[in-house]
């Protein structure tokens, strides 16, 4: 190891030391559980209400007891299944096979913007 | 081209792909998408150090094409594509920077993480998968300064 190791290393370790700080407050409390697929809006559902939501018959994510996880992954690595319950918007799941990400967010008062 | 460098290639190129098999083998408990082991890194680093750029990233196009097709399916391909050339890049500028064979190892796996973020923002067409920078570029640093560590020993004991 030399000189300009530790020098990177401990760049590596400022940048991590700014960036986690700025992700985790990111994050706040929501009440609406988004999906996205693809980059657009699949559905977005009250967090409060248990259901069960097939996406795309790629994927089935479930709401149950205030938090989300995913049931059923169609991709052979099933990531998104062991990420386990996500209940605030600290944490996302996210299924890169299937472009799928689900997250919570704060929905807004407003229902619609008619353009 | 000689038929020694031929050769080199070759089996770099098959020792590279047996590594990535070896590792689609074990994944590691994580459910973080991204966090893996990264040793077939160690043949690519050792090509860019022992022989020359042109043959390290021919190894590093065979192993990308022939690891996505065999054993991680197609889907794998865009980001382990992304993020070997991007480490790839960033080992080069690495070693011109000075960095020795560990440090540039870490530059490696901190930038093919940072290569396959860029990929799944562009898939998933938002940037929510840098949700999981930190994590990514921590695991990078420390797969990396472990493979990094491994291609030194190898390189010790070829003398």
């Amino acid at each position: 190891m030399k000189k300009n190791d530790f020098i990177f290393i401990f760049l590596v370790l400022l940048v991590l030391a700014v960036s986690f700080p700025v992700i985790k407050n990111t994050a706040k409390g929501g009440n609406t559980v988004k999906i996205t697929v693809d980059g657009k809006i699949f559905a977005e559902m009250p967090l409060s209400q248990n259901c069960e939501i097939p996406i795309n018959n790629t994927n089935i994510a479930v709401i149950e007891n205030g938090s989300v996880y995913m049931k059923y992954a169609s991709c052979p690595d099933k990531l998104c299944m062991h990420q386990g319950k996500v209940s605030d918007s600290s944490r996302k799941i996210i299924c890169l096979p299937n472009r799928v990400v689900i997250e919570i967010t704060k929905k807004s008062e407003i229902d619609t913007v008619v353009k | 081209m000689k038929a020694a460098r031929i050769t080199y290639i070759a089996i770099l190129s098959a020792l590279a792909v047996v590594f990535g098999y070896i590792e689609s083998l074990f994944p590691l408990p994580v459910a973080i998408p991204g966090v893996k082991l990264g040793i077939s890194n160690i043949v690519i680093l050792f090509a860019l150090l022992k022989m020359n750029k042109s043959d390290a990233f021919f190894i590093l196009i065979v192993k990308v094409l022939v690891c996505s097709l065999l054993f991680s399916g197609i889907n794998s391909f865009f980001y382990s594509f992304s993020g070997g050339i991007i480490s790839f890049f960033a080992m080069i500028l690495a070693l011109k920077l000075g960095l020795s064979i560990i440090g540039t190892s870490m530059a490696g796996g901190i930038f093919h993480n940072l290569g396959q973020i860029l990929a799944a923002s562009v898939m998933l067409g938002s940037f929510s998968a840098f949700y999981y920078f930190p994590v990514l570029v921590l695991s990078g640093l420390i797969v990396g300064g472990i493979t990094g560590l491994l291609c030194k020993t190898v390189i010790l004991r070829l003398k």
